[in-house]
């Protein structure tokens, strides 16, 4: 029976405090190699915290952090061989060269003489930044500049690539260039772990998400699991001319329905998919006499549905 | 040490700032400025060289003030001059270099870059502090040429010139240690650059106020915990230690010596009192490393301050907003 393979990074029941502030709480999650998982999460939930302890950068209180197979605590320089760290900020020297930029990061990295030219040449060759090594960091635009994070991050051809929000601050066009630069790298066998707002974008490439809410992982599981999660759970909007107490009735008493929410005369039902529940609560209501006027599916976004999850504003 | 990465990087971002060359420039001109007009109006400040004579060389100054001997003491007052003015220049200099050594990293989100390679705090530390200390070499280097003013009318050997270089330099490690360890410790420039003016201040003058206020607890006869930690206080004030060089230089140690006789409870035969400037310079350095080591402590994660980021901060009041809603 073949061996079951180790997770890239393994988070057991890390926990972080500030002060009586609990901004970790038994946070435990894993990201499979070759897998891109994103992390979704309200504004301080503690997706940047988690990742500075996984990068060594905080100390947990308690907790373990396993990155391919080895105990985080009792390697922590030999952990920075395997994960490419790029945090939310962009983090450059503004009077250097681009060359002189990622020279300094891979001699920082233990690289030297050839093969940190050549580290360095394939790094840039990667995120599409080949023939800029001449220019100065400050006249890079901010696309430019986070692709040299990225670059950054990866002279080392890390097993696990961490990014803390890379699309912040990036319009629109540039971010879907980042976004295929990211699902390059993931097709070329990287690992990645991503935090980030945008949601919908993050559909597009993850193949895990972990969603997480004061501090700790709510949830987690494939994107696949959340989409259709999505799907199942749209909600009946039914609008009636009158009667509104009667159809809240009506609602409770079926067992197909989960939940009911109104809004003056529209009802919001959440209940099974399936086109005999849709029969069956139409049914019941006009049996009732409820004046029906509309009766309609709500077409929900992934977004909205994560945002639900996460219990607030993402 | 070249081949630290933090180094390299330091000196070629340093050379490509028009700090270093306005630093060279400043110093140099203040120093050129002070010496020419010494020069041009020295007949014309002779009551002020007697002030300052009698004050610094006390009554080896009345001995040396005759006919023939006044160029001399002329000059003598111009090489003090300069060499305290250097002094003031460099004391007012390196906070400033210094404060954002570590600080304005993280403040510009490059230290956790950093942090996140094969460098060490250690290697971060002394590459930032070498870089400075090469900053530093560079204006001294470059201040030799005005110095070298008071070698036109003699009595000056290169000795002299080395010999205030090198505390110079020892004095401005010590300096630069301490602002490197509020630059770590403290997160933002500004305020790592102000806490080290005012401990370097308290440094130079406090010890030399306490012995004028309380020298029956710190001086001879008071009690001997408070005039050991005076007399550690004296030896780590690098002011002093220049003091001392102009005065061992000029033939006025004895009243050096008394001085130091006055303010601690040491003998005049004590190897520390004999050996003043010797033993003040290796403390410095040795306190100087050590400073540097806490320094590096304040880059672990374990010893780093709880940062707590805005977020987080915001996270916070909503949940204590929430609960006095409940509570009400």
């Amino acid at each position: 029976m073949p061996e079951a393979i180790e997770p890239v990074l393994r988070v057991e029941k890390l926990n972080k405090r500030f002060g009586s502030f609990h901004a970790l709480t038994d946070l435990s999650f894993s990201v499979e190699a070759g897998h891109v998982f994103g992390m979704v999460g309200e504004n301080g939930s503690g997706k940047s915290t988690a990742l500075r302890i996984v990068v060594g950068l905080e100390k947990a209180d308690s907790g373990s952090i396993s990155i391919c197979g080895m105990d985080a605590s009792e390697h922590p320089s030999e952990i920075y061989h395997y994960i490419g760290y790029v945090p939310d900020a962009f983090g450059l020297y503004e009077n250097l060269l681009v060359q002189e930029y990622m020279t300094f990061f891979a001699e920082a990295s233990g690289l030297e003489g050839y093969l940190a030219r050549r580290r360095i040449s394939n790094a840039l060759e990667m995120v599409g930044l080949s023939g800029k090594e001449g220019l100065y960091v400050d006249y890079l635009s901010a696309s430019m500049k986070q692709r040299l994070c990225i670059a950054r991050a990866m002279l080392n051809y890390p097993r696990l690539l961490i990014l803390d929000d890379p699309m912040k601050g990036i319009d629109l066009k540039n971010r879907f260039e980042l976004r295929d630069m990211i699902r390059d790298l993931s097709a070329q066998g990287t690992t990645i772990l991503i935090s980030s707002h945008m949601i919908t974008e993050l559909a597009e490439f993850c193949t895990d998400l972990g969603i997480m809410a004061g501090g700790t992982m709510k949830e987690q599981g494939s994107m696949e699991h959340f989409l259709q999660q999505s799907r199942m759970n749209r909600p009946l909007m039914i609008r009636v001319s009158d009667m509104t107490e009667r159809a809240i009735a009506v609602l409770d008493s079926l067992d197909m329905v989960h939940a009911v929410t109104v809004d003056k005369n529209r009802l919001r039902v959440i209940a099974d998919n399936t086109t005999k529940a849709e029969e069956k609560i139409l049914s019941a209501l006009v049996g009732e006499g409820v004046p029906v006027v509309s009766f309609l599916r709500e077409e929900e976004n992934f977004e909205a549905f994560i945002k639900r999850k996460t219990g607030g504003d993402v | 040490m070249q081949k630290n990465p933090v180094l390299k990087r330091e000196v070629r971002a340093n050379m490509r700032s028009p700090k270093l060359i306005l630093s060279i420039i400043g110093f140099n001109l203040v120093l050129a400025l002070t010496g020419f007009i010494f020069l041009a109006f020295f007949e014309e400040a002779e009551p002020l060289e007697r002030l300052f004579l009698e004050l610094f060389f006390r009554e080896d100054a009345a001995r040396s003030m005759t006919a023939g001997e006044l160029a001399y003491n002329s000059i003598r007052l111009l090489y003090c001059l300069l060499v305290l003015l250097e002094f003031g220049l460099l004391f007012f200099i390196i906070p400033t270099l210094t404060g954002s050594m570590i600080a304005g990293e993280r403040e510009h989100q490059t230290l956790d870059l950093m942090l996140t390679t094969q460098l060490s705090p250690k290697t971060i530390v002394f590459g930032k502090l070498m870089a400075m200390m090469k900053t530093i070499l560079m204006i001294l280097i470059s201040t030799l040429p005005i110095l070298s003013l008071v070698y036109v009318f003699g009595s000056f050997s290169l000795f002299d010139m080395f010999a205030s270089f090198g505390v110079m330099l020892v004095v401005s490690f010590f300096i630069g240690s301490i602002g490197l360890l509020f630059s770590a410790w403290i997160k933002r420039s500004v305020p790592a650059t102000l806490c080290t003016y005012i401990v370097l201040l308290g440094m130079c003058i406090l010890p030399l106020v306490i012995a004028r206020l309380i020298p029956d607890v710190v001086g001879p006869g008071g009690s001997r915990s408070a005039s050991f930690l005076h007399t550690l206080a004296l030896l780590l004030n690098p002011l002093l230690s220049i003091v001392c060089l102009l005065k061992v230089r000029f033939g006025a140690e004895s009243s050096f010596i008394s001085y130091l006789e006055n303010s601690t409870n040491m003998a005049a035969e004590t190897p520390i009192v004999r050996h003043w400037l010797i033993m003040s310079l290796m403390l410095q350095i040795v306190v100087a490393y050590l400073l540097v080591l806490l320094a590096t402590k304040y880059l672990q994660p374990k010893y780093r301050r709880r940062e707590m980021n805005s977020a987080i901060k915001e996270r916070m009041s909503a949940e204590e907003a929430s609960e006095e809603r409940k509570e009400s």
